[in-house]
């Protein structure tokens, strides 16, 4: 943090500010500050506005649900943008990889086997995006917006543009990966955006390859001279994108029960909002895994909120964006001090 | 207003300025008079960057009081400093460069015809008329990208003098340019001063202090240390002012007894680049490589660290064959290398200390699942911070924060972690402050007590002379001569006849 104390009085005691001031920075250290102030205000918000629906379990648990698959590829979004890269494609990836495992089990293959298929579509779409990208030396937001209109195209095409169904229902998947937990009664896609994110975090601050991928995106090239191998490094990322995906997708497909053609259309908007919210900066070089899920938690409560508000669907599109530039401000204000 | 020439047009007056946690200036008095070049030195962190930026408005002081030919301004800011005649030159010029000359010299005020639309010929005329008052002949249709560093920053200057400003303040002109455009940008700059304008000069190289300035301002750890004309100041003199000590120059003793060769070039040519070289060296030496810019010796060393292809010949390292695809490759191989530009290409600015020092090593310091050891890491870190004497309140502490010496310690010791057998160094002391110069030279003659062999690409004649056991002179792509410590008389004066090559008789080619 490099502001400039205010005013002439300051002057003469640079070490020592005000208590409030003092607490502010000391906030302004933790990265995910602005969306933590954020959830707690529009918590507090709906609370009071509409406390009876808003804070009963049941609200709590859909609305987790509905963020796990946002919050789920936004740990791999982190991963991206803090490169200095940037995904376009997800929301396609996760159409094809979804349909094709809904293929899979239609043809009757064995459940694993089906899984399998989802998440190696996913990492392969994933790892096609980096290699054009290194390859051509075509920056990643140019490829994934290609591929963005591929992968759905193509999901189009196997599926028939219509939805894959007509398979057997009645089996441990259908149950338990797209059902709730006994003990919580949470939602299973909920406690792999735990898992996702607690591995996600791990291998962000934790290991060599996550420090690699932030020095990358914080200064390339002397992380080339540093001995980073670049090019792998960006198509590792881009399959690593692709692998969370694949998880994202079969956790959907599980709760969803069939595979549809129009899953994911603008999801990428979400996600790398998201991400953007949590404070990932999109110049590159520093993320934050926890944050990106707070990020879609966040965005699920506002569309949450709204709709117990009653607001009408068109509305309530127009003020989740609003209230994403607000949240980043927020949070740009609060690290400025 | 009387005699302008006698009178201070810049006056600073105690002059106050705190970051959180650090005093940047403390009660610090400087002033400017009419038509002189006034030299602004000190150490990285001794508050010339942060005076020059409360001169220019770029933000307030704390307290304080600036004048400018005598009236008080309130509060600078940015367009009041314009308006005053104050214009800082930085180091690297702000144009647009694809634009051309004439168009980057008119920015934001291109001539237009009455239909609205640009009119070029006035355009061109008038610029390259413009320039022509200030002395430079230059075609302006050229782009910006395509004139040297040294032009651009005339053309900076012309620039500013144009736009009426008075005082310029040139803010590390000279660090990126090669000898004879550093000669050039001189001469403009008395031209300019014989015209009636006013310079600032900030500089690390007290060589071109005593050569340019009229007055010098010392400024140290905040604090301003004394002002004195520059007829009346000797280099240790001033040195010791900057310093605070009496750092004194790191002469390398020579070592007997050197070890096996670390680095074999031999028959090695790359059309364009260099031809037919062949040099050594050996475990515990320090070898200069100089020459003109584009001689071959940083191609050579790029080259050698996988930056560029290495062309055709033969090239051992520790006896085995030797070629590069990549910097990993190279690293992997024992050749390590410091590039020239530090903020570029050698420290990652936002991360951290630990990061930066632990970025070429992160897969010696994991464990099996990739996960690095916090311990392990911490204690390598702490040994380099410790040993190379890197001045940081922490090894969190994000590397932009730190001065431009510890920063450039910081590259060294993520090179040296990866335990090199060769060290390559282009221009290892460009940009860091006397001390800190001293410091990494002390630093690399401790490397070659532990047996890597050392070539510095650079063009600091007295400081090759001071460290190297031998100095190789490049000239357009060849080696054309030899200097050795100890055997030949190796001084500053000898190796630059030499590179400017003037050929002695009977001195052929290296072994």
């Amino acid at each position: 943090m490099n502001g400039s104390s205010a005013g002439a009085s300051a002057a003469k005691s640079p070490i020592s500010p005000s208590a409030p001031r003092m607490l502010l920075r000391r906030l302004g250290a933790i990265d995910e500050i602005g969306v933590i102030g954020a959830i707690v205000l529009l918590s507090v918000l709906l609370a009071i506005l509409v406390g009876d629906t808003f804070l009963s379990t049941n609200n709590f648990v859909n609305v987790s649900r509905q963020a796990s698959y946002v919050g789920i590829m936004a740990v791999g979004m982190v991963f991206v943008i803090a490169m200095g890269d940037i995904d376009l494609s997800v929301g396609s990836i996760w159409m094809l990889s979804s349909v094709s495992m809904a293929i899979a089990l239609r043809e009757e293959l064995p459940i694993w086997l089906a899984v399998l298929i989802c998440m190696v579509v996913a990492t392969l779409c994933g790892l096609l995006n980096g290699a054009l990208s290194v390859w051509l030396r075509i920056p990643t937001i140019i490829v994934t917006l290609g591929t963005l209109s591929l992968f759905r195209g193509l999901g189009l095409v196997v599926s028939n543009a219509t939805p894959v169904s007509g398979y057997n229902l009645e089996t441990w998947f259908f149950e338990w990966i797209g059902g709730r937990d006994p003990v919580f009664g949470i939602w299973t896609s909920v406690w792999a955006m735990v898992l996702v994110g607690i591995a996600g975090w791990l291998l962000f601050t934790r290991s060599a390859f996550g420090r690699r991928v932030q020095a990358i995106g914080s200064n390339l090239q002397a992380a080339r001279f540093s001995g980073v191998r670049i090019g792998r490094y960006r198509i590792m990322v881009m399959a690593l994108m692709g692998f969370i995906v694949g998880i994202a997708a079969v956790v959907a497909l599980a709760f969803n029960r069939n595979g549809s053609p129009t899953v994911g259309v603008g999801t990428e908007l979400y996600v790398i909002a998201a991400t953007i919210i949590g404070g990932t900066a999109l110049t590159g070089g520093s993320g934050s895994v926890l944050g990106a899920i707070l990020g879609a938690i966040i965005i699920q409560l506002i569309q949450n909120g709204l709709a117990l508000l009653a607001v009408p669907p068109a509305w309530s599109t127009a003020v989740t964006g609003i209230v994403i530039i607000v949240a980043v401000t927020l949070d740009y204000l609060i690290k400025r001090r | 207003m009387n005699d302008p020439r006698l009178g201070n047009v810049v006056e600073m007056r105690d002059i106050v300025k705190t970051f959180p946690g650090v005093r940047a200036l403390d009660g610090v008095s400087f002033s400017v008079r009419a038509g002189e070049i006034h030299a602004l030195v000190g150490k990285n962190g001794a508050g010339k960057s942060t005076l020059v930026q409360i001169l220019t408005g770029l933000y307030p002081q704390d307290s304080g009081e600036i004048f400018v030919r005598g009236e008080p301004i309130e509060r600078m800011t940015t367009t009041r400093a314009k308006d005053v005649g104050i214009a800082l030159v930085a180091q690297h010029a702000r144009f647009v460069p694809g634009l051309s000359i004439a168009e980057n010299v008119f920015a934001g005020s291109l001539p237009r015809t009455r239909g609205g639309f640009v009119d070029w010929s006035r355009l061109h005329r008038d610029s390259a008329e413009r320039l022509r008052r200030f002395g430079l002949e230059i075609d302006v249709r050229r782009r910006m990208e395509e004139v040297t560093i040294a032009e651009r920053q005339m053309i900076e200057i012309a620039r500013a003098l144009f736009a009426e400003a008075s005082v310029v303040i040139l803010d590390e002109p000279t660090a990126p340019l090669p000898k004879h455009e550093v000669r050039m940008l001189f001469e403009f700059v008395r031209r300019q001063r014989e015209r009636g304008a006013t310079f600032v000069y900030i500089s690390h190289y007290l060589e071109e202090v005593f050569e340019l300035s009229d007055r010098v301002t010392v400024l140290r750890n905040g604090q301003l240390v004394g002002v004195t004309p520059t007829s009346q100041l000797t280099q240790p003199t001033l040195v010791r002012m900057i310093s605070g000590t009496d750092v004194e120059r790191f002469r390398r003793p020579a070592r007997g007894g050197l070890g096996k060769p670390v680095l074999e070039v031999a028959g090695l040519s790359r059309p364009g680049a260099y031809e037919d070289l062949s040099l050594r060296v050996h475990a515990g030496e320090v070898v200069g490589l100089t020459g003109l810019e584009g001689c071959g010796n940083g191609a050579l060393a790029r080259g050698l660290f996988g930056l560029e292809p290495l062309g055709v010949g033969r090239v051992l390292v520790d006896g085995k064959p030797y070629r590069a695809a990549n910097p990993a490759e190279a690293l992997r191989r024992g050749v390590a290398y410091l590039p020239r530009d530090r903020h570029g290409l050698g420290i990652v600015g936002i991360r951290s200390v630990r990061d930066n020092v632990s970025l070429s090593v992160t897969d010696k310091l994991a464990n099996a699942l990739g996960f690095i050891s916090g311990r392990r890491e911490r204690s390598l870190v702490g040994k380099y911070i410790a040993s190379l004497g890197i001045k940081t309140p922490g090894m969190g502490q994000a590397v932009e924060n730190l001065s431009g010496g510890n920063q450039q310690k910081v590259v060294v010791a993520k090179l040296v972690a990866t335990a090199p057998r060769i060290l390559l160094l282009d221009e290892p002391t460009q940009g860091v402050d006397v001390q800190a110069k001293v410091e990494i030279l002390r630093i690399v003659d401790e490397l070659t007590g532990g047996g890597v062999g050392v070539a510095i690409v650079s063009d600091e004649l007295g400081e090759l002379t001071d460290v190297c056991d031998r100095v190789l002179v490049f000239y357009r792509g060849r080696l054309t001569r030899e200097f050795r410590k100890g055997v030949d008389e190796m001084t500053p004066a000898r190796i630059l006849a030499a590179i400017e090559g003037e050929v002695e008789e009977g001195v052929d080619a290296v072994a």
